[in-house]
């Protein structure tokens, strides 16, 4: 975690982009403090590269303001706000070499030669590219382009870093290995970033906290784990992780017990956490390794199934089980025993700890 | 994209660019008030209305012989021109051939030397073949112009065919034939549909070359108006021009119909 | 091999041959071997003037050519609305396919001394009576910047919407302001199509017939219409070869740089 100082460094105040009568990014405001690595995660068209070309200023705010470090910049020239970026596909200049690239803020803010040197030398070392600094672009591969880009929005030292999806054009396997070189960077420099990404797992792992976007609208901030465990609406639940979400009206409520009628027309008695009444229309969402398959023994069960299918996937097992008409449930567990687990077809019972189960806000009530 | 570019630059340069496309398009659309004005030439505003110049066009047989011979001529060099292209292309971009960057240069060659060049130095051999004044020596004649614009417009479309799908043909039955005539040639049709237009178009308003080899006794529409530029200026020749502005709006359309389907 | 041999037979007997036997047959004067059609081109002031001449004007038509071009292709380049663009394109495109013959004609009509520019600078109270616009170098060259200009805007333009946009934006994050963006990342990535329309322009206009002589009188004599003359006129054939030979040459150095400078390759493309 960065340090966290009391006044943000930069303030995104009810930002609003306005394409015709599409609102590209609709009411946004976040207060984001130096040091902390923030990412906005999204689906496509969500906003998310929108807000991040306002902050960049590529794009003016409809509506709103952006605050950097104390002042207003809405309005100013993208080459006069001082922040890095690192942009999808990296966008290295074809026709200059990579000492060139990275030379070029320096240049632009007519440093010294000698001083261009060594500070290109310097970052060139710190992405492990010394060698390469003579080349031209395209003689690099998509990792090594990855770290120019990288290298060429810190050698200004901005005080700010924007990555619009700089891992999104790598295989996976490097893309795991840049998470961590990022993440390590991060700790080493110290500097406030803002990531955006679609990879709901990229978010998880890189973060301090995350936004999630969706439609032009900040569904949830959070740090990951509460994002995780905590998700305050059906789109934070079904978009980060897996989730299960049981959805209908409440029947009758007697103390910690509740009867709910599912959307399929099944009924079952529950326990729900906080307060429900007689009536209210709810959404459930538990996670899928939240569920514990019981023996048919046992008598401590929240609901009875059918299992459907049953996948092998290593490490762990997934089970799909069928509740009430047509409502299904993901489950998986750990292959820890190797027990012999009930086969399709079979009735099963199954059971979570209280606290596992939340109530999030519906989108379609 | 840039929303910080200085709004009046930006303005001066609209108005630059403006002024620049009038100059493009007004004096290519000017013959068309000039066809249709009662006076020899154009005054302003252009008096009367008459279709009579369109009509000795259309009937006096020194315009609708040439008129005829010329399409003739672009429909047979176009042909010619897209089979040789073709052919080309495709020894050039799927054949392995030694020295294919020589014979490529050599196959583009006739568009950087000039015309009059190529005229002059060919009339020998039109010559000897006994082609002068003849139909198909036009028609040969215009070819060797044709050829480079076939060949960069289907060898670029064939380049953009994956291989593969052609070895999908044959992995899946065919013979080298008919994956040729079921995969190939249907893949690269936008391509033989554009030069074939490209070629018609630019047969159909060549001069130079017709001049060298068109003999005495025949006579092509370039030529006929050339002639009447040179000699007489008279009206037809708006007529005559008008019918170019046709055809080229029409060549666009059909252009712009092929890129759609694309 | 066999699908380029006909293609290859036919270029062979109708142009390479005969380009091969120009330079040989150009020694000949009256039946005889000599280099009298040489001698008497480049002694005769009248000759070598006219060379200059021609290299000169398609050396301003180029100019020209590229300084109205260049602005055109990148306003082109830049336009967002695909309407405006398609409206620009066809500015470009109808006169690029329409008959060079017809679009002399019109700027006759346009220079001619009753014709459209007179009228308008009359009524403008610019001149009293016409001007003879018509027959001169301005004429030619006015009519071939008309022709030519096309065919520079096109190869800027298709380069020019490649370059991705994204470029100029990380320049301008990096500091640059919207005109060293320009002169740093745009205008470099654009010198190959600005290479391959100057090129195609000058090499047209060196060649160019149609034009001069329609536009241009007997003081605008260019290589082109200098053989026409010699052929037509005074059936000179031989020293007409000796001048063909001249102005191929002339092409084939001005080919040759440009292959050096920008690579034949990438205009191709």
């Amino acid at each position: 975690m960065g340090k966290v100082q009391d006044k943000p460094i930069l303030s995104l105040t009810n930002l609003k982009k306005i394409y015709g009568d599409y609102h590209a990014v609709n009411d946004v405001s976040i207060d984001i403090h130096g040091g902390e690595f923030i990412t906005l995660l999204g689906p496509s068209g969500s906003g998310k590269t929108t807000v991040l070309n306002m902050i960049a200023g590529f794009e003016f705010p409809s509506d709103g303001h952006i605050i950097f470090q104390g002042q207003p910049i809405d309005l100013l020239l993208p080459e006069k706000r001082n922040i890095g970026m690192v942009f999808q596909n990296y966008a290295l200049f074809p026709h200059m070499t990579i000492f060139d690239n990275i030379a070029f803020p320096l240049k632009m803010r007519r440093v010294n030669k000698a001083e261009i040197i060594r500070l290109v030398a310097e970052v060139l070392d710190l992405v492990e590219l010394g060698d390469y600094a003579d080349r031209k672009p395209d003689q690099l591969s998509g990792g090594q382009q990855q770290r120019v880009a990288l290298a060429r929005a810190i050698v200004f030292d901005p005080p700010l870093l924007l990555l619009d999806e700089p891992l999104g054009a790598l295989d996976k396997k490097l893309r795991e290995q840049m998470q961590i070189e990022l993440k390590k960077l991060h700790t080493r420099l110290k500097k406030t970033m803002i990531f955006v990404t679609h990879d709901q797992e990229e978010a998880l792992v890189l973060s301090d906290r995350i936004v999630v976007l969706n439609h032009g609208k900040i569904e949830q901030i959070g740090p990951p784990n509460e994002l995780y465990d905590n998700p305050t609406n059906e789109f934070v639940a079904g978009f980060i992780g897996e989730s299960n979400l049981l959805k209908g009206q409440v029947r009758s409520s007697e103390s910690d017990l509740a009867v709910l009628k599912l959307d399929d027309g099944s009924e079952h008695k529950l326990e729900l956490p906080g307060q429900v009444r007689s009536g209210d229309k709810v959404c459930c969402c538990l996670r899928p390794e939240k569920i514990i398959l019981v023996d048919d023994n046992h008598t401590d069960f929240h609901l009875t199934g059918v299992l459907e299918d049953t996948i092998f996937v290593g490490e762990t097992k997934r089970y799909t089980i069928r509740i009430g008409n047509k409502t299904l449930l993901n489950a998986r567990e750990m292959n820890i025993r190797n027990k012999v687990g009930p086969k399709p077809g079979d009735r099963v019972k199954i059971s979570w700890e209280p606290e596992s189960i939340k109530l999030i806000q519906s989108t379609s009530i | 994209m840039n929303p910080s570019a200085p709004q009046e630059k930006r303005i001066l340069l609209i108005g630059f660019v403006t002024l620049i496309l009038f100059f493009l398009i007004l004096p290519t659309l000017m013959v068309i008030p000039m066809s249709i004005s009662e006076t020899r030439y154009l005054v302003l505003p252009p008096k009367g209305f008459t279709l009579k110049w369109f009509l000795q066009f259309f009937t006096d047989p020194r315009w609708l012989g040439p008129t005829l011979l010329s399409l003739r001529v672009a429909l047979f060099s176009a042909v010619l021109s897209v089979v040789l292209g073709t052919l080309a292309s495709l020894a050039l971009v799927r054949g392995r051939l030694p020295g294919k960057r020589v014979i490529y240069i050599m196959l583009m060659s006739p568009m950087m030397i000039p015309v009059i060049v190529i005229g002059f130095a060919a009339y020998g051999m039109f010559v000897r073949f006994h082609l002068i004044g003849t139909t198909i020596g036009i028609v040969l004649a215009h070819c060797i112009i044709c050829i480079p614009f076939s060949v960069v417009v289907i060898s670029a479309n064939l380049q953009r065919v994956d291989i593969s799908l052609e070895l999908a043909a044959r992995n899946l039955g065919a013979s080298a034939r008919q994956a040729f005539f079921r995969i190939t040639i249907p893949s690269i049709k936008p391509g033989i549909f554009a030069a074939s237009l490209f070629c018609f178009v630019e047969s159909l308003d060549e001069l130079i070359m017709t001049m060298f080899i068109i003999g005495t006794t025949k006579m092509t529409l370039p030529l006929r108006i050339f002639t009447e530029i040179r000699f007489r200026i008279s009206p037809v020749i708006a007529a005559a021009s008008t019918v170019f502005v046709i055809v080229a709006t029409l060549a666009i359309v059909i252009s712009t119909y092929i890129d759609k389907k694309k | 091999m066999l699908l380029v041999a006909p293609l290859i037979i036919i270029l062979c007997i109708f142009y390479f041959y005969p380009l091969l036997k120009l330079f040989p047959e150009s020694l000949y004067r009256d039946g005889h071997l000599s280099l009298e059609n040489y001698n008497h081109f480049f002694r005769t002031p009248l000759y070598t003037f006219i060379l200059f001449r021609t290299i000169r004007i398609a050396a301003e038509t180029t100019i020209l050519c590229f300084l109205l071009g260049y602005p055109t292709a990148y306003l082109m380049a830049s336009v967002r609305n695909p309407r405006i663009t398609a409206l620009m394109m066809l500015c470009i495109m109808l006169p690029f396919f329409t008959s060079i013959l017809a679009r002399s004609y019109s700027w006759i009509a346009l220079l001619q001394t009753k014709g459209f520019v007179n009228f308008v600078l009359i009524n403008l109270g610019f001149i009293e009576r016409p001007v003879r616009l018509l027959y001169n170098e301005y004429a030619v060259l006015v009519g071939m910047v008309h022709i030519m200009l096309p065919f520079m805007i096109l190869p800027i333009y298709s380069v020019l919407r490649n370059i991705d946009t994204r470029l100029v934006k990380a320049a301008r994050n990096l500091g640059a302001n919207s005109r060293e963006a320009f002169i740093r990342i745009t205008f470099p990535l654009s010198l190959p199509g600005i290479g391959a329309g100057v090129m195609i322009t000058f090499i047209l206009a060196l060649g160019f017939y149609i034009t001069p002589a329609l536009l241009g009188g007997p003081s605008t004599l260019m290589m082109s219409t200098l053989i026409d003359q010699q052929v037509n006129r005074l059936g000179d054939w031989e020293f007409a070869g000796a001048i063909v030979v001249v102005l191929l040459a002339s092409t084939i150095l001005i080919v040759s740089i440009f292959d050096k400078l920008v690579g034949l390759d990438k205009i191709y493309k």
